[in-house]
């Protein structure tokens, strides 16, 4: 969340409309899943990467760190697909490994759709990060009003954004407060400490909500979390590079 | 000449307690003065505070806006909050908005302004308190006082005719404290009218026009600080020694000899508060053999005085 947080703000392709930003990150998108070949999946990420990295100027780490992240879970998830076990493999599996009396198998055809599987999920994946990292939550917000989205719901992703780091910040508070008396010194006193903790997380959200509900209304609020709307600009290399990427994952489909 | 704000044997119990918060408080504001609001912990500030935006409806008694009484439906409640405007303790309840930008917009967008006045609004707010390059900054990256100078840009954006601040102080730095402080001065100095909650006898001394002294829910008095601070009285409810470091500004000799010297003795009269002419603070001469803190060097207090009187 914070590593996230603290590039946000501070990249170059945070000015440009997010409009633009969430257009390209949903062709690419599009094509990842409907062209669905691992090479149109890698090369969407390695694209993905030079937007944020070279186009948004994001130091060159912290996109491969946040994929890298997802990428571990990704190979969890896949790896179910990719992999059988039982006591006895069927016929026509390619690779058998055996553990006491079990048996572990794959076949071509279930590594095959696993590797689809992943790329394809990976592509998608590299794609809304990039629009993740490079878009602050505000315009997203903004993106989603012109979109015509009901307002109550995006109250709701904006106030619950807001809402995580003063829930963060107080979960911090009360666990130094504990930790400070000895509330973490043995296991059995961190499960009584984090249970209190917890609820009284609870119960400081909700006396919070009351809180905000007032200040709220003490400048007149009508039922609408009124903000004004962003000015943006517009950036053409972000529509040449979203061609070249396009291109590119069309090519790869045709190749490989 | 009617007050801007007005609060008649203003009554009420929060629901489910047994004590009422307020037990028939008066108060009127009138425009271009500074207030400072003295009171123990749980003496009512805070409650009083949300009864003059309308947050909450009087048991009994009544508010009266530019002289007319306050009703409590919609138009008329946006109407109060239009002109009064409150800074709440603790800016993390008052931003709600991811960015700074956003959050200050919000007040003057609900009162019904175009985009264009309300983003003049938040402009001309935000280089008053010298936010102006926090603007686009998230609100959760803000330091304590960037917060507090934000919520404060927040109300003054939607140039409330009274503005109420919630012992905003107590958190922040000298150099922080002092740049509110004249950011409140100039808001009053253009006509309107600036009430602050505040524990520093200080501050209430100085920087103050008028100084309201709560107790049990209960306004006691309203009167210049002169008159506040030479009351005994008044002292006894200030604090424990508070007539050590905050001795009577004449000698009690002197005050009975004064031609209107039954005001320093009887201050609790009325809740009008007395116009005030002449500087706002006299040159503050501390008799030492009264201040066993002092060693001395009696006029730290007018020191103070000079540097947050502007
Ligand atoms: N939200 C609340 N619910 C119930 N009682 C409250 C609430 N807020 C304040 N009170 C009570 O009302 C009285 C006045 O409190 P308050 O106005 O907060 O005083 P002050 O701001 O001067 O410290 C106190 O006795 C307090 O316990
Ligand atoms: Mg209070």
């Amino acid at each position: 969340m914070h590593v996230i947080d603290r590039h946000v703000y501070a990249n170059r392709g945070r000015g440009v409309d997010p409009a633009h930003k969430a257009a390209l990150v949903l062709l690419v998108l599009a094509l990842c899943l409907l062209l669905d070949r691992p090479m149109v999946g890698l090369l969407a990420c390695a694209w993905m990467w030079v937007l944020s990295s070279l186009w948004a100027g994001l130091p060159t780490g912290v996109f491969g760190r946040v994929l890298l992240a997802q990428g571990s879970f990704l190979v969890l998830a896949v790896a179910g697909v990719a992999l059988s076990a039982g006591t006895a493999f069927p016929a026509g599996v390619s690779w058998v490994v055996h553990v006491g009396p079990l048996a572990v198998w794959a076949s071509f055809g279930s590594v095959d759709t696993a590797l689809h599987l992943a790329t394809r999920a990976l592509g998608g994946t590299a794609a809304l990060d990039f629009l993740v990292l490079t878009t602050p939550l505000v315009d997203i917000v903004e993106l989603l009003r012109r979109l015509r989205i009901p307002s109550v719901l995006i109250d709701i992703v904006a106030l619950t954004y807001r809402f995580i780091f003063i829930l963060l910040e107080s979960l911090d508070r009360m666990h130094n407060a504990q930790d400070s008396r000895l509330g973490y010194s043995s296991f059995g006193n961190a499960v009584k400490s984090a249970g209190l903790l917890g609820s009284r997380l609870f119960v400081d959200s909700y006396q919070r909500s009351k809180r905000l509900q007032i200040a709220l209304d003490s400048r007149g609020y009508s039922g609408d979390l009124q903000g004004l709307t962003p000015s943006y600009r517009t950036d053409r290399s972000l529509w040449w590079l979203g061609a070249a990427a396009t291109a590119t994952l069309l090519i790869g489909r045709v190749l490989i | 000449m009617t007050p801007i704000l007005q609060l008649e044997e203003v009554r009420y119990t929060y629901p489910g307690n047994a004590e009422p918060a307020l037990r028939g408080a008066n108060l009127s504001l009138w425009g271009g003065k500074k207030i400072a609001v003295l009171g123990r912990n749980g003496s009512g500030k805070s409650t009083l505070f949300l009864h003059c935006n309308g947050i909450l409806r009087p048991d009994g008694g009544q508010l009266y806006l530019a002289g007319k009484p306050v009703k409590y439906d919609r138009g008329s409640l946006l109407g109060l909050r239009r002109h009064v405007g409150i800074v709440f303790q603790n800016p993390d309840d008052q931003l709600f908005s991811a960015s700074v930008v956003q959050d200050m917009s919000f007040g003057p967008l609900n009162l019904g302004l175009s985009q264009v006045e309300a983003s003049r609004r938040v402009e001309e707010a935000a280089e008053q308190c010298e936010i102006v390059d926090l603007l686009d900054r998230p609100t959760h990256a803000l330091s304590g006082g960037q917060k507090a100078r934000v919520a404060l840009a927040g109300v003054l954006a939607m140039e409330p005719s009274v503005i109420l601040v919630d012992e905003v102080m107590a958190s922040l730095d000298p150099w922080m404290r002092d740049q509110i402080l004249s950011i409140l001065h100039d808001f009053a100095a253009r006509g309107r009218t600036v009430v602050l909650a505040t524990h520093d006898l200080a501050l209430a001394r100085t920087w103050a026009d008028l100084v309201a002294v709560m107790e049990g829910g209960r306004v006691l008095a309203v009167d210049t600080p002169d008159v506040i601070f030479s009351s005994e009285a008044m002292l006894a409810h200030l604090g424990p020694r508070s007539a050590w470091f905050y001795p009577p500004l004449r000698s009690a000799s002197e005050a009975a000899l004064a031609p209107q010297g039954d005001r320093a003795t009887k201050p609790v009269a009325p809740a009008v508060p007395a116009p005030v002419d002449g500087p706002l603070c006299e040159p503050l001469t501390v008799p030492t053999e009264r201040n066993p803190h002092s060693n001395g060097s009696g006029n730290v207090h007018a020191d103070l005085g000079k540097m947050t009187q502007r």
